[in-house]
């Protein structure tokens, strides 16, 4: 019996791993969060044993480092105080670059959403630059901006931009007509609709959004900071390989990750208090 | 006359086919009356209260409202969709407040006619609630008190109180004649529940389905005030009820076997 809910459960994963969650454990007591949190930190320690074990004896360290030397290098660069010169680098550039980005995005998902018309002109000139690999304008970027931080910050807000305007689009047009039309008959004026009726709604879609958006805004400052740069983590990488210095690379990847999962859980706050009335809509 | 429905016809496309959903449809409304529009599902019911309210346009005849032809969004009717229709993002007190907010009414008086409104349908205590947390018997009411709140000059709903259980009905059905006796509103009523339509009702529209057109117009001559409670025992009410259903039965059967 076990093994045949296993074996479905392989095929059918998403469904299935719900279904196991709710009736295998009470989700959201407080023995479910302990026991949760445990078998996560197992399970870091056994992948960081494994790693630390593995390097030296099975693979050369010059390849993969170690867990204890990446920490060895975080530790010299907090001491020496160029970890924070470097993470301030391309934080700047990657949140100037996301707040730019989603500002507009919004701004003009906002715009085209409520006028067809000029949505179906604008159409195929958006497609066509969408579809082009965004970071392939960092080289003419760097050419108009310089190797400062304005360049990364362009392109991090260009990726960004289309993210957000994409699925600000989306849920203007999803907008509820009978809510507008409620509005409407109330004597609204355009701005009431808007503020009233379509921007709520779309907030939900314009969330998804900025949350996809988060990882790209750091993918926009670092690809910059890699091809034409002497500062930032993207620097701080490159720098590192250039030097075969692995423990470098994968300490910068650390900080990396530290970043985007931080931001991710600010947009998820943000996204709790914003939206509460989804919360309670169960 | 109030609102005038002159050969009105409808036309919709569903799959890319015509349906004919409303065919020279004619009756008026006067002013301050209440007339009540029952009929089987399918005879164009709530299109009607959606041409009156200029959300759609008739594909022929007109409709008229106040002797001009109703060519926009008509801001003199108040509407309550069969859907609630509540902002889900705003609480009760937000969704009921919404006319006054749009229509720059001071915080201390809108409050204070928000919730007397809130209180008038039963929900009092559930000011801060969203509609997710609400029943769709209580997310009706507040739909009503959304509409009461900012007192328009015409209401036009759509089986406010299908939603309801019998008593809360009654209940509702004895505020909103008080509330009609004291203001004098124009009120069109959409509902399939004939014993609601002739309680309420100065006249009952009868419509035929399939294309929706008037099949019988009855006068409900019923005195006012009514008790709500009472009336449907009276022998008079009795008679009036029979002709409608006798009206009504025919298209029902025809419907079921569609």
């Amino acid at each position: 019996m076990s093994e045949k809910a296993g074996a479905l459960a392989a095929e059918v994963p998403s469904a299935r791993a719900a279904d196991d969650a709710l009736h295998d454990a009470p989700v959201g007591t407080f023995w479910f969060t302990v026991k949760l949190w445990l078998a996560r930190l197992v399970l870091l320690a056994v992948l960081l044993g494994a790693w630390e074990w593995a390097s030296g004896t099975i693979i050369d360290p010059f390849w993969v480092s170690a867990p204890s030397q990446v920490l060895d290098r975080l530790r010299e660069w907090i001491v020496t105080g160029s970890l924070w010169f470097h993470l301030g680098i391309t934080l700047q550039e990657t949140i100037a670059g996301f707040v730019s980005g989603s500002v507009a995005g919004m701004a003009l998902g906002f715009l085209l959403g409520r006028n067809e018309f000029l949505a179906r002109v604008l159409d195929p000139f958006i497609l066509s630059i969408y579809s082009l690999p965004k970071v392939a304008l960092a080289p003419l970027f760097i050419l108009w901006f310089g190797i400062g931080i304005a360049a990364k910050i362009v392109l991090s807000a260009v990726i960004v931009f289309f993210l957000v305007f994409y699925n600000t689009y989306a849920g203007v047009r999803d907008a509820d007509q009978d809510l507008i039309d409620v509005v409407r008959l109330m004597r609204g004026k355009r701005r009431h609709v808007l503020t009233i009726a379509v921007i709520p709604s779309a907030m939900v879609w314009v969330f998804t959004g900025l949350k996809i958006a988060v990882p790209y805004a750091l993918i926009g400052a670092v690809v910059g900071e890699m091809m034409a740069s002497n500062k930032g983590l993207g620097h701080l990488i490159e720098g590192s390989a250039g030097q075969f210095d692995t423990a470098g690379v994968f300490a910068a990847l650390l900080v990396l990750m530290a970043i985007s999962t931080t931001l991710h859980e600010l947009l998820n706050r943000l996204e709790r208090i914003v939206l509460r009335w989804k919360l309670v809509n169960r | 006359m109030l609102i005038e429905y002159r050969a009105l016809g409808k036309r919709f496309w569903k799959g890319g086919k015509p349906v004919q959903a409303i065919d020279n449809l004619s009756f008026s409304v006067a002013k301050g009356e209440f007339v009540s529009v029952v009929g089987p599902s399918g005879c164009g019911k709530s299109t009607l209260l959606n041409l009156a309210a200029g959300l759609m346009a008739p594909t022929s005849g007109e409709v008229r409202y106040a002797g001009e032809p109703v060519r926009d969004v008509n801001h003199r009717v108040g509407y309550m969709t069969q859907k609630d229709s509540l902002m889900p993002w705003r609480t009760v007190e937000g969704n009921v407040d919404l006319a006054l907010r749009i229509q720059g009414v001071a915080r201390g008086e809108r409050r204070d006619r928000t919730r007397h409104y809130i209180n008038l349908v039963g929900l009092g205590g559930f000011e801060q609630h969203y509609p997710g947390e609400l029943s769709g018997g209580m997310r009706k009411r507040v739909a009503l008190a959304r509409l009461l709140v900012y007192d328009p000059e015409t209401l036009l709903m759509d089986e406010p109180f299908g939603a309801l259980d019998a008593q809360l009905k009654m209940v509702m059905h004895e505020e909103l004649l008080a509330i009609r006796d004291r203001t004098n509103k124009t009120i069109v009523f959409v509902t399939h529940d004939l014993t609601e339509a002739v309680t309420l009702s100065d006249r009952v529209v009868v419509l035929a389905p399939r294309p929706g057109r008037v099949k019988l117009i009855h006068e409900v001559p019923l005195e006012r005030p009514r008790n709500v409670f009472q009336i449907r025992f009276t022998p008079r009410f009795g008679e009036i009820f029979e002709t409608l259903w006798s009206a009504i039965e025919q298209d029902m059967r025809k419907g079921e076997e569609v």
